[in-house]
């Protein structure tokens, strides 16, 4: 099992995020880790993402967003993703992120953080799963489409 | 285009890092490795410049004596008044470079090696320096009873303090360079790799700790290496072929060493005489040399063996070629010789005249005992064994008094006469007289001020200010290149208003080189310790120490006591045990 099957569970993605800013986008797609095991305090880990992409944005020219947070608020790394069909603006990229992928890292796990963010990033720049990620149906479809189904 | 480009370069830069993080993890060069390869380097240049200053002498020695051969010989050739007046003519030159020195050229340092690795910072003033090796010049071709090893150490100081301040190295490890260079000097003088080493250890920095010790050896040896490749001229031969010596000469040899013990000192309250009896005309050097220079002419007149380093004497005696009484006289004249020569202040040392008088005795201290002894004893083994014993009483660094013999001579069997000896003159010279001879003149420029201001050092006092350090929203490109730029395994991590907020480990990121989709997603902040150990200025190296015990890296963050604990220097591991080593050596005692 990779790491991010292990990080990523099926009820924490969102294949239809309503938010229309990038803030609350975060907010909605990080809420979806309240229910995780392994998430101390969701709040705190929504408000240490969205500080975190204050200071630099992670938005890509792919139309895919890592906002991201080292914390305490977490115990394990924890991954929730957020699927906008019709887009949101974030910070100066004049392209619309259509995938909003937030990860909760425990502070000492630089090295998993990295890892995870590297195989989401490599990933997402396939054209291909980006247009079959946008067309899946579940939830379970599009961990399928991801190659990250347990 | 310009994107394709742009990832092109990306690429590079990671695959530029990760084969250095391959070479860094298969030789992971500490600083104490790149020590040892300056160490290399000036051994090497010392080994040229101890050439390049033997050269140097012998054709003005040619130039003054219209004589190549060496000094005695040369002396022998000239008519008396020539022999009064060439050591005096040599002074008067050496005294003229060392008062207009003086005039235009205020050393703001000290130029003693001694003094630059022990009390100083390690720089030796270029200039000022060079200016004394000049005098040391004539001093030497001219015939002053005195040795070429002073200025050939100084020279390649020297060259060690100008490589180090050109890599802008921190005073911790430009003293160690230093102490390399002296090292390579000795090594050079003698041909001699392993007592350069123990010289400098033992009597210098006062500690054989590896972290001073390797480099010392290293640049000793590279500078031996370099002298038998390219000259074959050495200070000192010995002959070879030594006979086995029997256990009957032990006791004879333990004797020696215990006169060799009560004589060293008293040879080392003569230099003091002389040169306080100088100091009392209140003469500046171009009247104070020459004159000098006159009373070793003069001696010369009766005994022209008094000239130069004594070399050709030591040569003579060790083959068995003198009766006693006439080498009594030679050593008596020499006595005055080397007295005249140090105590009006010309530059050099007396480390060779040392030697010759341990021959001189050791050879005559046979004469006078074999008749009373019912065992054959070898005359050449006294005139060794005297030297190393009366080297050990003078420098009180016995064991570089055995090494040095065991070096010159390769013979093995003189080995147990000689330590014994070597040991007891040590004791024995400790009884009459704390300070060695070159304690003594430490002592003197307040080497046990610094002794006091080693134990209060802190780190403010080693650490190097302005270390690399990225800010907080430098991205992953960034980082790849300050990793790529310095050789440091860790890198700090600054906020806005300079303050530390911790480091990024290259072992964390190192695996995820290869990937350019990072570049902009990661940031500093994303990777930093927050909680990496730090240092304050004011804190006492023992628990600097302590911090370094918890986590294993090169270099600690130094940050200021402000509430923003800005960051202003870095600290290294390398030159916080080297002065902790040089703090126990003080602490065990003076040397």
């Amino acid at each position: 099992m990779s790491l991010l099957s292990e990080a990523l569970h099926p009820t924490a993605i969102e294949l239809d995020v309503s938010a229309g800013t990038e803030w609350e986008a975060i907010g909605e797609v990080a809420g979806l880790l309240r229910r995780i095991d392994g998430v101390v305090d969701a709040d705190r880990l929504c408000d240490e993402v969205i500080d975190r992409e204050r200071i630099s944005s992670t938005a890509t020219d792919l139309g895919v967003a890592f906002p991201h947070s080292r914390t305490s608020a977490v115990e394990r790394l924890v991954v929730a993703l957020g699927r906008s069909p019709g887009g949101v603006r974030f910070g100066p990229s004049e392209h619309l992120i259509h995938f909003i992928i937030v990860i909760g890292t425990p502070r000492e796990m630089v090295r998993e953080y990295l890892q995870v963010v590297a195989e989401l990033a490599r990933r997402f720049k396939d054209a291909a799963l980006r247009e079959a990620l946008l067309r899946a149906g579940t939830a379970e479809e599009f961990m399928a489409q991801l190659g990250a189904a347990a | 285009m310009s994107t394709a480009t742009e990832h092109g370069k990306r690429s590079w830069l990671f695959r530029l890092l990760r084969v250095r993080v391959w070479l860094a993890e298969v030789f992971s060069p500490s600083e104490l490795q790149v020590t040892l390869f300056w160490a290399g380097v000036i051994g090497f240049i010392g080994a040229l410049t101890s050439m390049s200053f033997r050269g140097l002498a012998y054709l003005l020695h040619l130039l003054l004596t219209q004589q190549g051969s060496g000094y005695v010989e040369s002396f022998r050739h000239l008519a008396w008044w020539e022999r009064l007046l060439v050591p005096a003519f040599g002074g008067l030159i050496a005294g003229a470079i060392l008062h207009a020195s003086v005039r235009f050229a205020r050393a703001k340092s000290s130029t003693d090696y001694m003094e630059a690795i022990v009390v100083g910072t390690g720089v030796l003033p270029a200039r000022f320096s060079l200016i004394k090796c000049a005098s040391a010049l004539f001093s030497i071709a001219s015939g002053a009873s005195i040795g070429r090893e002073g200025p050939l150490v100084q020279l390649s100081s020297l060259c060690a303090s100008l490589i180090g301040r050109a890599c802008k190295m921190p005073a911790q490890r430009l003293r160690l360079l230093v102490a390399c260079g002296a090292s390579a000097g000795i090594a050079s003088a003698y041909n001699a790799p392993i007592s350069g080493a123990m010289f400098i250890s033992e009597i210098v920095l006062g500690s054989i700790a590896m972290e001073s010790f390797g480099p010392l050896v290293f640049s000793s040896v590279i500078a031996t290496i370099t002298l038998r490749q390219t000259s074959p001229l050495y200070e000192i031969s010995m002959p070879a072929n030594a006979p086995v010596h029997a256990n009957s000469e032990i006791v004879p040899c333990m004797l020696l060493g215990l006169l060799a013990g009560a004589l060293g000192p008293a040879f080392l309250k003569l230099l003091r005489w002389s040169e306080k009896l100088f100091a009392q005309f209140k003469l500046p050097p171009y009247q104070r040399l020459p004159l000098g220079g006159l009373v070793v002419g003069a001696l010369a007149i009766v005994r022209p063996e008094v000239c130069g380093n004594g070399y050709s004497v030591v040569e003579g005696v060790l083959k068995g070629h003198w009766m006693w009484q006439p080498l009594l006289l030679v050593l008596a004249l020499k006595l005055l010789a080397t007295s005249a020569t140090f105590g009006s202040g010309a530059v050099g040392g007396v480390f060779t005249p040392t030697l010759f008088v341990g021959a001189c005795v050791g050879y005559i201290f046979e004469h006078l005992i074999q008749p009373l002894w019912p065992w054959p004893l070898d005359v050449s083994l006294f005139a060794l064994v005297g030297m190393g014993a009366f080297l050990a009483s003078t420098t009180h660094a016995p064991i570089m008094a055995i090494l040095l013999l065991f070096e010159l001579t390769l013979d093995y069997p003189i080995i147990l006469p000689l330590m014994l000896a070597c040991v007891l003159a040590h004791y024995t010279s400790l009884s009459f007289i704390k300070d060695s001879i070159y304690s003594e003149s430490l002592k003197r420029k307040g080497a046990d001020a610094f002794q006091r201001q080693l134990r209060h050092l802190r780190v403010s006092n080693l650490m190097k200010a302005d270390p690399p350090a990225v800010r907080e929203i430098a991205t992953f490109r960034i980082i790849a290149q300050n990793f790529l730029k310095h050789r440091f395994n860790f890198l700090y991590v600054t906020g806005d208003n300079g303050s530390f907020r911790g480091a990024i480990a290259l072992h964390d990121i190192k695996s995820y080189l290869s990937e350019p989709e990072l570049a902009n997603i990661v940031i500093a902040r994303d990777l930093l310790d927050e909680a990496f150990p730090t240092l304050t200025p004011d804190m006492a190296l023992s628990e600097a120490l302590m911090r370094f015990s918890h986590i294993s890296c090169e270099r600690l963050p130094v940050t200021d006591v402000s509430p923003d604990h800005k960051l202003i220097g870095s600290l290294s591991k390398t030159d916080l045990i080297m002065a902790l080593t040089e703090r126990a050596s003080h602490q065990a005692g003076p040397k």
